[in-house]
């Protein structure tokens, strides 16, 4: 085995994203962006699989640097993809913070695929959260400012409760440190571990870091942060804890809830972020349900999402970049002028609501027919009712109301060409992956790369079965929404923000530190004051009682005092000699 | 409400920049006045299309519930719905002032041409 095989391919992103550090040449930097990702893949194809390539040994810790097998294969592959789709988003401008950030960032992401114990997990872990800070921050306003903090907050919190959990691990379980299936509850740690891969995927209530910070993000900087982070946590999810009822209901909560916040929200990269949300609940559902048809839906979904997911972000980013702007309220009609992002936004929008012909469609059926074969009837009615809702914020919504709609007047110019080559592959691997098997083409591909790849090629999503009751789904539905507009029903988009769970740290528990803050401020002179003159009033009566004036020095006895003190100190002198002797 | 918005036409949609070409071609039928009847009638008939077929296509089912005909177009249709008007509650309920975390948002994004203008 050659030393090139034993490189993790995450490590050459990152290592291209250190040299983009010093790089002050734009194109060169940007040539070593999209250069780095290709490498990688090229080294992933050659790489043999089920086979510890890197190990170390360090402080009697076992650490695998360096193991592909088919799981985390094809989440390395999706965030190769990825980082290579967004190098070409990026080059119109000429940011290297952004260039850097984006593949060190991606690279902790791929190099934790691949590796195979915790303690590692752990590093790359918290590096996709240090490198990724910079692409919230760049945005340079202070709401951006505040929500990078909490960001970065949050998501080192994750990494502090994950070592956690690998520190139980390695007491609880005899020094193993190795990645493997755990059993909720066998151990405290494994509790710890959940958490920590909860707030990564923005679990309910986990979640709302997510939704504050990626549409603060820049343009290219919200499309870069889609892919990487919850993905992950997915990976990790389904590595460790497959079949784990508990995240069935996770799963089928986090896939509900979004959607309502979806409608009313006005900002529409924070839409797509809710859409994110509501799109990992069907894979977190899917690695509960744990069954092989499941596995492969959970991953299959992953990889599909990050192309579409991506591709939205990329279309609103191109919308922000000519008009300034992603609100609803303020957009419309905009397909008069940026008519090929309004194109490739609609075939994200198709591929998302999982129309026939798209990605979501053969990669979404794997869950659904897995959650049936499990009887699982109220979890399925929870999917299928979001379903519906996909249709509804990301289908609809986000093509219809930036490009359609009310116009908004906007004249403006088309994206740059680089936005629309970047947008234009994603839209292209969309309908690749999505179509039905022909000569090696379409979803037979896609198939082939699951975690059980003859279970995924057993499985055939296109039938007419299949076809028709989804048709039927997102038609009505569909069918509603034209219905709703023409009675008025459909609730105009407002400015406004919506309130979410980030209220309880924003503002009580904010408001609460500010209150304790000023408290303190004010307790402490007052208290070290009358402490203070206390200790002043003895320090000056001692000083008054031992200084050569003072009252002990006073008087005829001095001299002889201090031969008596010599004696005695003389004395002592002796005696500690002799006894330590 | 719309009172309260900034009226971009006066500087945006001057005419500087005419229609996209690609625009006609793609997207030309937009602003017909037929689109709206044939979008609107067009969904309906499919609608009603796709549940004829299901009264007569016999499916193999899993749940009881799904064996009943046009079981996914009826609850497709109502999960929709009541998506969209929990909007109006929800909107009353949660939407606050923009500026409500006194965080000072942009109206527009720095980094946009349209901030560099």
């Amino acid at each position: 085995m050659s030393m090139v095989q034993s490189l993790n391919p995450g490590l050459i992103l990152i290592l291209a994203g250190l040299a983009c550090l010093c790089l002050p040449y734009q194109r060169v930097r940007q040539a070593l962006t999209l250069i780095a990702p290709l490498c990688a893949i090229g080294l992933l194809a050659t790489t043999p699989h089920d086979t510890d390539l890197a190990t170390l040994n360090l402080m009697g810790l076992d650490l695998v640097f360096y193991r592909v097998d088919n799981l985390g294969g094809i989440f390395g592959f999706a965030f190769l993809i990825a980082a290579f789709l967004n190098a070409i988003y990026a080059l119109h401008q000429d940011s290297w913070i952004e260039d850097s950030s984006a593949l060190i960032y991606a690279g902790a992401a791929v190099a934790a695929c691949f590796v195979g114990d915790f303690v590692s997990l752990f590093l790359f872990w918290e590096l996709t959260a240090l490198s990724s800070v910079f692409l919230i921050l760049k945005s340079g306003t202070q709401e951006a400012y505040g929500a990078a903090m909490r960001y970065l907050g949050i998501q080192v919190l994750s990494g502090v409760l994950l070592l956690y959990g690998a520190a139980q691990l390695y007491v609880m379980g005899g020094a193993d440190i190795s990645l493997r299936a755990l059993e909720l509850g066998a151990d405290p740690g494994t509790y710890a571990l959940l958490v920590a891969f909860g707030i990564k995927a923005a679990f309910p209530l986990l979640h709302n870091w997510l939704q504050d910070s990626y549409p603060k993000a820049t343009i290219v900087g919200a499309v870069v942060l889609s892919a990487f982070t919850t993905k992950l946590a997915v990976y990790v999810l389904a590595r460790v804890f497959p079949g784990e009822n508990v995240l069935i209901w996770i799963g089928a909560i986090m896939t509900i809830f979004p959607v309502f916040f979806a409608v009313v929200e006005n900002d529409l990269r924070k839409v797509l972020a809710y859409s994110l949300n509501n799109q990992v609940g069907f894979m977190v559902c899917a690695i509960g349900v744990g069954t092989q048809l499941a596995i492969n839906g959970a991953a299959a979904h992953a990889f599909a999402h990050i192309m579409y997911k991506g591709l939205l972000f990329m279309s609103m980013g191109a919308v922000l970049l000519r008009t300034g702007t992603t609100k609803a309220s303020e957009l419309g009609g905009l397909y008069k002028s940026m008519p090929w992002t309004a194109l490739f936004c609609i075939i994200g929008a198709v591929s998302i609501s999982a129309f026939p012909l798209f990605s979501g469609f053969i990669a979404k059926s794997l869950t659904m027919s897995a959650v049936m074969k499990g009887h699982y009837l109220i979890i399925w009615l929870m999917l299928l009712f979001a379903s519906a809702g996909v249709l509804e914020h990301s289908g609809i919504k986000i093509p219809y109301f930036a490009f359609f709609g009310h116009d908004s007047g906007r004249r403006v110019k088309e994206a740059p060409f680089n936005m629309l080559l970047a947008m234009g592959l994603a839209s292209a691997l969309c309908i690749f992956i999505g179509l039905p098997t022909i000569a090696g083409f379409g979803h037979g591909y896609l198939y082939s790369l699951l975690p059980y790849p003859d279970i995924a090629t057993a499985y055939e999503p296109y039938t007419f079965e299949h076809i028709l009751t989804q048709m039927q789904l997102l038609v009505l539905a569909a069918f509603a929404f034209v219905l709703l507009q023409r009675f008025g029903a459909y609730p105009a988009e407002k400015r406004g923000l919506i309130l979410d769970t980030d209220w309880v740290y924003r503002k009580p528990l904010y408001n609460l530190s500010v209150w304790s803050g000023a408290v303190w401020n004010k307790a402490v002179p007052a208290l070290t004051g009358a402490i203070g003159q206390y200790l002043t009033g003895l320090g000056q009566k001692s000083a008054e009682l031992f200084k050569p004036q003072g009252a002990i020095s006073r008087g005829p006895i001095t001299d002889g005092m201090a031969v008596w003190a010599a004696a005695l100190l003389g004395i002592v002198l002796l005696v500690s000699f002799y006894t330590s002797g | 409400m719309s009172s309260d918005r900034p009226d971009h036409s006066i500087h945006n949609g001057d005419g500087d920049q005419p229609m996209h070409p690609a625009a006609h071609i793609l997207f030309g039928w937009v602003a017909s006045p037929l689109t709206k009847p044939i979008v609107f009638w067009g969904l309906g008939a499919l609608a009603v299309l796709l549940i004829l077929v299901d009264l007569i296509y016999v499916r193999h089912t899993k749940f009881d519930i799904e064996g009943i005909p046009g079981f996914y177009g009826i609850f497709g249709f109502l999960a929709f719905s009541f998506v969209v008007l929990m909007g109006w509650p929800l909107g009353y309920l949660l939407r606050r002032d923009e500026n409500y975390y006194e965080d000072q948002p942009a109206e527009t994004d720095p980094h946009s041409e349209e901030a560099q203008k």
